[in-house]
């Protein structure tokens, strides 16, 4: 068995009154993907922004390669790291959004090296080389000098992607990463994630597109109301659910 | 049936524009006519000190006082929006007691309580190191230190709308790639902060080049306090402030037309020819 690189152990979140995360167990292994499917409001895109100390928690932990994440244990108690430390927890942890959210007064380029460069991890030089080969692999040569506005949904998400990995995270999210694209755009954008899943690349996808489950996760979760209901293969969890939520939910939306 | 010959099309236009255009200009006429004929305006006097000496370096110091507040309003309204963001409480509060106290008492008492400053601290020091308040609070200093502080407050709301004009995923894709809290603001956020904050700046600086005659009652010479001087001996009210009124009038008409080119540049659709131009903009004023 391989390294574990997020676990998830008892994960609680409320807003207000309301707790969305329900003692949430998750656990993914290094290197592999994992889709978290479920009906809007289950909690899954929650969970994700939880990995990535978006979220204040209010039960259990979050680690990334065995690094407790958000907090501090300080005698027994749990006590929330600074902004800075924050900060630094999340170079690990890239994170891909549904709605793109590039730097729209950048270019292409320089939305891909200014995170590298302004945290000093490598030269200019260096960090355009490397933006050049990002560019390349999600096929967007060419476009460093554009601005956000001028590409269409599935070339800013191609973007996206490309600058969460300028910062070479060690685990990379992706929260509905298609769900804003026109159809036919959808398809090279889960191009470049298959591309990075066959690189080994340890990805946690909220996603719809459970063709793309089917396809490359190596684990596929359910949620429902805050829970995760069931959790297995592709084959196991899409092909021969186990539970009647998973079954009505696939009935729904196949 | 197909219209024979070229297809124009015309705009509506009621008929009441054409009765309301005529309406307008005669009524425009009758008032000019009004004004220019009535000798009691002296016209000849309005002329003779438009381009005084005394009046001309009111008009600088005018301009000198605008600059200032509104440059040092807009570095210390910044820093207060910067503040009043922070998840700290000591400094959100600070800087919100601060648009408090400054937005809820009248400029003038303002910059009377600086000028007289030196009532309520005849000293001012630091450290055993204590220098008369009257020597620092010169009626210049006052003024400027008055306007300042008062502009900094509405800065300070204008700065934080405009972060709050973000959207909010800005902050977070920043920060999901571990930008540091300041990077995320200064690099990511205010940038696009600006195409709200610069429009309105540009109205904040028309108002202060008005608002600045306040600090005649400190005895500063600025437009207004010299023109006053001059009818304090000539008694000549009326054609100085029209002269006082010409300056304001031109400098805010400048000023304005400077507005649109500006918000021309940062407009805010984001489509491709703007967001380019704004960007290039900011280029240039970090190459600067």
């Amino acid at each position: 068995m391989s390294e574990i690189a997020v676990s998830v152990r008892g994960l609680v979140k409320r807003f207000g009154a309301y707790t969305v995360l329900k003692d949430v167990d998750f656990e993914v292994e290094a290197g592999t993907v994992s889709c978290i499917i479920g009906p809007s409001g289950s909690g899954k895109s929650t969970l994700l922004r939880c990995l990535n100390s978006l979220e204040e928690i209010h039960g259990g932990e979050v680690r990334v390669f065995g690094e407790l994440q958000g907090y501090l244990l300080v005698r027994g108690g749990y006590r929330r790291l600074s902004p800075d430390r924050l900060a630094r927890q999340r170079e690990q942890v890239g994170m891909v959004f549904q709605n793109f959210a590039l730097f729209p007064h950048m270019t292409v380029e320089q939305n891909l090296v200014c995170a590298p460069i302004l945290l000093g991890k490598e030269t200019a030089a260096a960090a355009r080389a490397r933006a050049d080969e990002l560019l390349a692999m999600v096929g967007m040569t060419g476009y460093e000098a554009s601005y956000p506005a001028q590409l269409s949904g599935g070339q800013q998400q191609r973007v996206a992607i490309a600058r969460a990995m300028m910062m070479n995270p060690r685990v990379l999210l992706f929260d509905e990463p298609t769900s804003a694209l026109d159809a036919e755009r959808v398809s090279e954008v889960l191009e470049v994630m298959k591309t990075l899943a066959r690189a080994g690349k340890t990805m946690i996808v909220v996603t719809h597109e459970l063709g793309f489950a089917r396809e490359v996760a190596n684990v596929v979760t359910f949620m429902d109301e805050g829970v995760v209901v069931e959790s297995g293969s592709p084959g196991q969890v899409l092909g021969r659910p186990e539970r009647d939520r998973t079954r009505a939910f696939l009935s729904k939306v196949l | 049936m197909a219209v024979s010959g070229p297809d124009v099309r015309k705009p509506h236009r009621s008929r009441w524009e054409y009765v309301g255009w005529l309406a307008a200009v005669a009524v425009t006429a009758l008032l000019l006519r009004s004004v220019i004929t009535n000798p009691n305006f002296h016209w000849e006097i309005v002329g003779q000190y438009l381009t005084a000496e005394i009046i001309l370096r009111g008009v600088w110091m005018t301009l000198v006082l605008t600059a200032v507040s509104v440059v040092f309003g807009v570095l210390l309204g910044a820093v207060l929006a910067v503040m009043m963001r922070s998840p700290s409480a000591v400094l959100s509060k600070l800087a919100l007691g601060y648009v408090w106290f400054f937005r809820g008492t009248p400029l003038l008492v303002q910059l009377i309580f600086w000028f007289n400053l030196a009532a309520l601290y005849p000293t001012i020091g630091l450290l055993g190191y204590e220098v008369s308040a009257t020597h620092i609070i010169t009626p210049f200093f006052a003024a400027a230190i008055g306007l300042t502080t008062n502009e900094a407050a509405y800065m300070a709301e204008i700065i934080r709308g405009g972060f709050e004009s973000v959207n909010r995923n800005q902050a977070e894709a920043a920060s999901s790639l571990g930008l540091r809290p300041l990077q995320v603001t200064f690099r990511i956020l205010l940038p696009q902060a600006m195409k709200v904050i610069v429009p309105v700046i540009g109205n904040q600086t028309i108002a202060m080049l008005k608002n600045s005659s306040l600090v005649s009652v400190l005895g500063v010479s600025e437009l207004l306090h010299s023109a006053e001087i001059i009818y304090g001996t000539n008694y000549q009210t009326i054609p100085l402030l029209i002269v006082a009124s010409i300056w304001y009038l031109g400098m805010s008409t400048i000023l304005s037309v400077l507005q649109h080119m500006v918000e021309g540049i940062y407009g805010r659709d984001s489509g491709r020819v703007s967001s380019t131009k704004w960007k290039q903009l900011l280029q240039r004023a970090g190459d600067a």
